[in-house]
């Protein structure tokens, strides 16, 4: 029986009612226990219940929040508005609270319909917002609603921002972090109504969520580190006054001599540099060698935790099988195999046993399979992400399960990271090279990394492609990228990298690999990922040990793209 | 071929595009999740307009030699061997490659001179071609799946086809569905139609697929024969949509909220 890392819930726990909170809400929503005696409440993405309360007053709070989630009555808009304004908010909830539910009614289960009050004080949530303001009647609450919690869910909404409003305000954005505003909104933990305080406008952006726009935001803002306007943007830059980044300092600083795909001249012991084109979809062309990605050996360093957590890969990543081959002697089969049809009738003329085994299958009989798997340690893979948990975390715990599975099943495996500040420094860190034998140092390498700088997603994979091609050894070759799907540096905007990324993933498929994007615990919309990612086989999923039930198709559906576009492209 | 009409609920005009197509002898896309009425419209179809109905389930070991046909070996002499592609071109039938996108994309290339204005079938082994019988039709179907995991379905196949969208019909009409379908009462069908549209807004990981009009019937059918209903939902609806234990347990949850005992 194959059992996940995630424990199935107790009769008193609050997750039990997810399902039908994510079904109310249209998106994966987590119900957790907050303290006892606590309303229930939301911020958004995650609502907090007092696990003591009565199982059918719990349900019902859970689906009021819920409701509030799948109507847009969280939005920016409606929820600014009632910041320090107590008296405002529970009228709010009041009116709002019962039309979310009537208008999700159909979705109700018959135990539940009592819910739905036919007579509605609004016929939209800025109307709510409207009579809550006044000083009229508000109905009289006919089932438990929680409360509302302004100020956590425009916590959660500044991280989900529209990919258009950042877009609009990427120049502005840099001169947000001039202005030292850079570690606003990193405050996570929920906060009680009353501790409200204003927010700074110019963190808090309108709209629906795009977590892809709010990603980039917060790409800008958490790589800033000491950033001036002078050089790429970013922290820890290399090409400023300050103290150096200490991997960059291992690096040689002479000129980049190297070509796509080999290593320069000046080869340091521990870093290598090479140069890469990169798809310039305004010009319609590649801009050559524009790139420099610098290759860091493995360190010695590593963190404390050396363990990987089991998320049940080992069985489905097992069923990848193997590649189409052609068999000769078979029982059944597409052709007849001549020889030994002209055998078997020679044996038949001889008086002997012909036997049966006379036709060509093409089967699939080996696995022959390594992957290459690129994790992105960019600044905002530091965000808090699915359960309030770092989106690095639940990266990283992907990463390390899925290279200790792989390389147990007998795949070589290459674990790098990337970041970058500007296209002249791409940063491809080793964690563990195909020709490592142990997975032990790459679990102590991964336990030690830090998120910083931004993503030059396109240029790490041609670099990563490049190793593939060179080290992989093998028919069957996988890139993974495992990324919160946002692809962003100086001079790498999102519609640019995008683009480039795209390129990159279809060059990278059209030389027979297969590219496959991960996305763990970030709350990127699966629109804004086939933005970056296109066609190439992508997923998201919450928590790592969400990865084992979609896992396989993804890497069938990776490497059939490959052994296709790899087929196309020698006819 | 049987007398009756196979049971089929029109929700738009795929009626008439399919008649349509057929008429000009174009091939049909058929897109949608599993378990929304594809292969019954399909029959339905075949049955309207008088043609046999030839059925291929796809998957990913399909050979061209499994659609076109083989020789094979008989004593001393060789015997070839239409393949049910071949068998509806010959007799003018409606050749439907159920799931298509599971084929490997070098079998599926032998369908593109028989979807486009040619009309042919070349069979290499027999060193011959066929030209499709008055009456063929082509109809493929396939499921867009899981995020961007099925589409792959080649453009050059693709662009050949008339497409028609699917989609789990409203509330109402898949509760008269699951009514005539199974003979339960309008309450049962009300409570299976509602849990259903639950499932189908989860984004989960862990469920391969959502709840269909399908297993809403083989639920009710289930009651039918006696099970008490929450019984029959887990066994129908709940248990094939996920082999992880957790996410079975969370189901069984909203199950016991939507079809309490």
């Amino acid at each position: 029986m194959h059992l996940s890392g995630e424990s199935v819930p107790g009769a008193t726990d609050p997750a039990r009612y997810g399902l039908i909170a994510s079904a109310l809400a249209g998106r994966a929503v987590e119900v957790v226990a907050g303290p006892a005696g606590e309303p229930a409440w939301s911020d958004g993405h995650t609502i907090t219940v007092d696990p003591d309360l009565d199982p059918a007053v719990l349900v019902e709070t859970v689906v009021v929040q819920a409701a509030l989630i799948g109507s847009g009555s969280l939005s920016a808009d409606l929820m600014r508005p009632l910041l320090r304004k107590s008296r405002i908010r529970a009228r709010y909830l009041a009116i709002e609270g019962p039309r979310a539910v009537a208008g999700l009614g159909h979705l109700l289960p018959r135990s539940l319909q009592h819910m739905v009050i036919a007579e509605s004080h609004a016929r939209s949530s800025a109307e709510s917002l409207e009579r809550a303001r006044s000083r009229g009647p508000i109905p009289e609450a006919a089932f438990a609603m929680g409360e509302l919690r302004p100020r956590d869910v425009l916590t959660m909404v500044r991280r989900n921002e529209s990919a258009e409003t950042t877009e609009r305000s990427g120049g502005r954005a840099h001169n947000q972090d001039d202005g030292g505003v850079g570690s606003a909104g990193e405050q996570s933990s929920p906060q009680r109504p009353d501790q409200d305080i204003p927010e700074t406008p110019d963190l808090i952006l309108d709209g629906p969520g795009s977590s892809f726009g709010a990603r980039l935001m917060r790409k800008l803002i958490r790589g800033s580190g000491r950033v001036t306007t002078d050089g790429p943007i970013g922290g820890d830059s290399t090409s400023r006054g300050g103290a150096p980044n200490p991997a960059a300092r291992r690096l040689s600083t002479s000129p980049d001599a190297a070509t796509a795909g080999t290593a320069g001249a000046d080869d340091g012991p521990r870093g290598m540099t090479f140069r890469y084109p990169e798809w310039d979809a305004r010009l319609g062309r590649h801009r050559p060698d524009w790139c420099t990605v610098r290759e860091i050996a493995a360190d010695d360093i590593h963190g404390t935790d050396s363990t990987a957590a089991d998320l049940g890969l080992q069985r489905p990543l097992s069923r990848l099988g193997a590649g189409i081959d052609t068999r000769h002697r078979q029982r059944y089969g597409d052709d007849i195999d001549i020889d030994a049809a002209v055998e078997s009738r020679v044996d038949v003329l001889a008086g002997t046993d012909p036997g049966d085994t006379f036709y060509l299958a093409t089967v699939r009989c080996r696995r022959d399979l390594s992957a290459l798997i690129l994790l992105d340690i960019s600044g905002s893979a530091a965000e808090l992400g699915v359960g309030r948990i770092r989106v690095h975390e639940h990266q990283r715990a992907a990463v390390a399960a899925l290279a200790t599975t792989m390389h147990r099943l007998g795949d070589r495996v290459a674990v790098y990271t990337y970041s970058s500040q500007g296209r002249r420094d791409v940063r491809i860190h080793a964690c563990k090279t195909f020709d490592e034998r142990s997975d032990l140092p790459m679990l102590g390498r991964l336990d030690a990394l830090a998120p910083s700088g931004y993503s030059r997603l396109g240029a790490a994979i041609r670099h990563g492609a490049a190793i593939i091609d060179a080290h992989a050894g093998t028919t069957r070759r996988l890139l993974v990228v495992v990324s919160d799907g946002l692809a962003f540096d100086h001079g790498y905007d999102l519609g640019y990298g995008a683009q480039d990324v795209r390129r990159a993933l279809a060059e990278v498929r059209s030389q027979g690999t297969g590219c496959l994007c991960l996305t763990v615990g970030a709350t990127t919309g699966s629109g804004d990922l086939r933005e970056v990612f296109g066609t190439a086989a992508h997923a998201a999923v919450p928590r790592p040990d969400l990865l084992a039930p979609v896992i396989t198709r993804l890497f069938r559906s990776a490497l059939k793209s490959a052994e296709y576009q790899k087929g196309s492209s020698s006819r | 071929m049987t007398s009756e009409r196979p049971y089929y609920q029109p929700v738009g005009n795929e009626e008439r595009v399919f008649k349509a197509a057929y008429a000009q002898q174009l091939p049909v896309l058929l897109k949608g999740p599993t378990g929304c009425g594809k292969t019954r419209f399909v029959e339905a179809m075949a049955h309207d307009l008088g043609r046999p109905l030839i059925t291929v389930a796809c998957h990913d070991d399909l050979t061209t030699a499994d659609l076109v046909g083989r020789y094979l070996l008989r004593g001393g002499d060789t015997e070839w061997v239409d393949g049910p592609l071949t068998r509806a071109v010959r007799t003018g039938a409606i050749c439907y490659l159920d799931e298509v996108v599971e084929a490997r994309q070098d079998t599926t290339v032998v369908l593109h001179p028989l979807a486009d204005h040619r009309r042919e079938l070349p069979i290499e082994r027999l060193g011959e071609t066929l030209t499709a019988a008055p009456g063929f039709c082509l109809v493929v179907s396939y499921n867009p799946g899981y995020q961007s995991v099925l589409k792959d379905l080649k453009d050059s196949t693709r662009q050949r086809m008339v497409g028609i969208e699917f989609d789990y019909p409203s509330e109402e009409v898949e509760i008269g569905i699951v009514t005539a379908e199974s003979g339960t009462s309008r309450q049962v069908a009300a409570d299976l139609v509602r849990f259903a549209q639950a499932i189908r807004r989860l984004d989960v990981p862990g469920i391969r697929e959502v709840s269909s009009t399908r297993v809403l019937i083989a639920a009710a059918r289930l009651t039918e024969a006696g099970l008490p209903l929450p019984e029959a939902a887990q066994a129908a609806i709940v248990a094939p949509l996920t082999d992880d234990r957790a996410v079975g347990a969370r189901l069984a949850e909203l199950l016991a909220l939507y079809l309490p005992d």
